[in-house]
């Protein structure tokens, strides 16, 4: 009993990974890297408050064990911890967020309905070099003579 | 003694302290997946996307042409065309595209172009009375330029005629009574249909032949209601093909429209192409040194 209440305990905090990268992933239609990243970031901005909230609380109930619930010690540790959490997920999910975001196409996240060729034209696949654009002063006959 | 003070605070503080990191999840997210982090090939705004998709367009019905958002200015040609006379008056011409190439020998550009002037509005807010100007637009449509295949000089415009359709030979009595520009044509429905003004007789004889004359016809009968302008000078032909709404235009959001408003441009610059076709605007009558005279 207590060791599958440990287990399950466990397993909160892979829920709102799951369900976050999930919706991220297909509604954006972006690369996983980016879904695990921002996954992590939202785990990060969670549970650092929860720690916090956590710690208040388990101070108040006078089940941890410090001498002095009042002291410097119990500060740095409803500080730190929760500091410690958000270092833990979200800074590294920040980062992979970005690297995976880099990698993925804007457009697919403006979700555009773009058919594999439009996004090979895209890509500069099979289009010719784009030409410079005209002085302001060009004339018409300008205009036609450099299409 | 801390943990008191802060605990008096606590209750109060942890909702704003939530919202700050809501607020900072948003900023991280909108800062990190920015354009500018993203490597060129991965980098590319919708309007890029669209200039190409128009151009693949553009490209399949008329080889060699090229749209471009830039444009030629085009308000001093405007003015010595004399084009838009039949307006009261014309003080801005504005240009927001352009589809340019070579058809055969000539040049041929289709610009996007809204014309109009300035109307001053007095409002009252009060006891205060406001002036402001708003923009009246008198053309949005298609400026077509065209190498015209004659060598003359001077000048022709064709407006609509708005009163011959109502008032019949009256109303033509009346124009020669009062302007010393306006010129008779042989085609009764080309009469009835265009006012004509030239800077000499023969120059609108010359210009004007009757498969001219049918050509143009020809575009007024495929546009219908719609009051087109054609100009000739200086070997050039330039048509204004009036157009209301959104032309070569941008809608992200509805793919499904933006494609059949494509469909729609698609058509309107094959129909374009083709009246010039129709005038053989691409075929040189003399040779190039004696048209550089």
């Amino acid at each position: 009993m207590q060791d599958g209440l440990k287990i399950l305990v466990l397993l909160i905090p892979a829920l709102p990974v799951a369900i976050v990268y999930y919706l991220y992933a297909k509604r954006k239609k972006s690369n996983w890297l980016e879904g695990v990243g921002l996954s992590l970031f939202v785990n990060g901005c969670i549970w650092a408050p929860v720690t916090f909230l956590g710690f208040i609380a388990f101070g108040m109930s006078g089940k941890l064990k410090f001498h002095d619930t009042a002291g410097l010690g119990y500060m740095i540790l409803l500080f730190v911890g929760p500091l410690a959490v958000f270092i833990a997920f979200a800074i590294p999910g920040a980062i992979l967020m970005w690297i995976g975001n880099m990698f993925s196409s804007s457009l697919q996240q403006k979700n555009l309905a773009l058919s594999p060729e439009a996004l090979a034209i895209l890509h500069g696949l099979n289009a010719p070099p784009p030409k410079p654009p005209l002085p302001t002063q060009a004339t018409w006959r300008d205009f036609a003579r450099h299409a | 003694m801390a943990a008191g003070i802060f605990f008096q605070f606590a209750g109060k503080l942890t909702p704003l302290g939530l919202l700050l990191v809501g607020a900072l999840a948003l900023f991280n997210y909108y800062f990190l997946t920015d354009e500018r982090f993203k490597p060129a090939r991965y980098k590319a705004s919708a309007a890029d996307v669209h200039l190409r998709g128009i151009n693949e367009m553009v490209g399949f019905i008329a080889p060699g042409f090229r749209f471009t958002r830039s444009a030629p200015q085009l308000d001093a040609l405007v003015a010595k065309s004399r084009l838009f006379e039949n307006f009261k008056k014309i003080e801005f011409v504005r240009e927001y595209g352009c589809i340019a190439g070579r058809m055969g020998a000539a040049d041929v550009a289709i610009v996007l172009t809204r014309a109009g002037y300035y109307r001053e509005v007095t409002e009252t807010i009060g006891n205060r009375k406001v002036k402001r100007k708003v923009e009246e637009i008198c053309f949005d449509g298609y400026l077509v330029l065209a190498d015209f295949p004659r060598k003359f000089d001077g000048w022709v415009t064709l407006a609509p005629d708005h009163i011959e359709s109502r008032l019949g030979w009256l109303a033509t009595e009346w124009r020669e009574l009062r302007d010393q520009f306006a010129v008779r044509l042989e085609n009764q429905d080309f009469e009835r249909e265009f006012v004509v003004r030239a800077s000499d007789p023969v120059v609108a004889h010359y210009v004007l032949s009757a498969s001219t004359i049918e050509d143009v016809l020809n575009l007024k009968r495929r546009l219908g209601e719609r009051a087109m302008m054609g100009a000739f000078f200086e070997s050039t032909l330039m048509l204004a093909i009036p157009e209301a709404g959104t032309k070569f235009a941008l809608n992200g959001d509805e793919p499904t429209a933006w494609l059949a408003s494509c469909e729609e441009d698609a058509f309107r610059l094959q129909s374009m192409l083709r009246v010039l076709a129709d005038m053989k605007v691409g075929e040189t009558i003399w040779r190039p040194e004696e048209r550089a005279g």
